[in-house]
């Protein structure tokens, strides 16, 4: 049986996102400058990249800037990948890197005390779409939200977390603790009993 | 009287599965932004390593040129008014070691001579007066030395004739 190189172990499912296995040629010619073979790693993770980045930055506009300053960058710094962790996973950490600087270049967002951070007025999100994913991200400061995404979702330790923003552990922890708190609490809103 | 949720932290993970799971497209002319900006980001990059090595290039001829012992020129130039002025000063020396200038007109001509240093000197006391470029007086005092030259030799060819 042939089994595609983007099936799990199992060839039924296929891999998807970050997950997805890249052709070593595609790699090899990337390697070697051909903006060709960058378009098929565009064509290939681009959507992971800016759904992340979506995800991160809680902003479509801002999504699109992180996902070209990641290929871009990817594009210049494709010769130091050496394989040692799958390229997709690779991809992934420079994109969230990328978007963490971008929310340490917004100073409004480099708030890096949790009490404060949560203090402020929460984001009013649209009535119609009140319990809509993305608008439910929304309700948290753009700190946290990249917080909780990247625990809650993208698999994140609290360790690795706190290297990223330059914080501790418990900063992490807390951050988290009080977004979900906040989610919940946008979830469970009061309803008028008959 | 208001009630709560119960569950809200089990709807809270669903919506945050249904954000893992869903997968928004990116905008069509992504990529095309992305090269346009690799292109120009590319350029960028290749007209400052030009305008560097320019300014290198600069740098290093004039460090050269500031080290180098200067090297005496090919053909060295000539102050021609200094040297018509010097010319001038052995012409009146000559002329006055003559004792027969009636010879003057046997041994040399220097009628045109004469009235051309003549006219040369009133185009260079035009030129002075109308603060004319240095540059444009050099002919003027060239053309000067050459006639001086003429009639220092001249004169010296009558002198000696006078002597035998």
């Amino acid at each position: 049986m042939n089994r595609s190189a983007n099936t799990d172990m199992s060839g039924l499912a296929p891999f998807s996102g970050f997950a997805q296995i890249v052709d070593a040629r595609v790699l090899a010619r990337a390697q070697r400058g051909d903006m060709q073979a960058f378009a098929a790693l565009y064509a290939q993770f681009g959507k992971p990249c800016y759904g992340l980045g979506l995800r991160l930055t809680g902003n479509a506009a801002q999504a699109e800037d992180l996902v070209q300053e990641v290929f871009l960058k990817l594009i210049e710094t494709i010769r130091s990948y050496r394989g040692d962790a799958p390229f997709g996973a690779w991809l992934k950490r420079m994109t969230a890197n990328a978007a963490i600087d971008q929310l340490r270049r917004n100073k409004r967002f480099v708030d890096a005390d949790p009490e404060a951070m949560f203090a402020g007025p929460e984001t009013e999100a649209d009535p119609a779409q009140e319990l809509d994913a993305v608008s439910l991200l929304q309700r948290l400061p753009p700190r946290a939200r990249a917080i909780v995404v990247l625990h809650e979702l993208e698999g994140y330790t609290h360790t690795e977390i706190a290297k990223l923003f330059g914080q501790s552990e418990s900063y992490s922890k807390s951050i988290v603790a009080r977004g979900l708190q906040r989610l919940h609490a946008a979830v469970a809103t009061p309803q008028a009993e008959t | 009287m208001t009630s709560i949720d119960p569950k809200p932290g089990e709807e809270v993970n669903t919506i945050l599965h249904r954000i893992a799971d869903a997968q928004p497209e990116p905008p069509a002319d992504l990529w095309a932004r992305i090269e346009a900006a690799h292109g120009a980001r590319s350029r960028r990059r290749r007209l400052h390593r030009f305008a560097a090595a320019g300014t290198l290039c600069v740098a290093l001829v004039g460090a050269f040129a500031l080290r180098s012992p200067r090297l005496p020129s090919a053909a060295p130039e000539i102050d021609w008014q200094a040297r018509a002025q010097a010319l001038e000063l052995q012409l009146l020396a000559i002329e006055h070691d003559q004792r027969a200038p009636a010879a003057t007109a046997v041994a040399f001509d220097a009628g045109p001579a004469t009235s051309e240093l003549a006219e040369i000197d009133r185009r260079l006391q035009a030129a002075y007066e109308h603060r004319t470029y240095a540059d444009q007086l050099v002919p003027l005092w060239k053309r000067r030395s050459e006639l001086l030259d003429a009639l220092i030799a001249a004169r010296k060819e009558r002198l000696t004739l006078t002597r035998i």
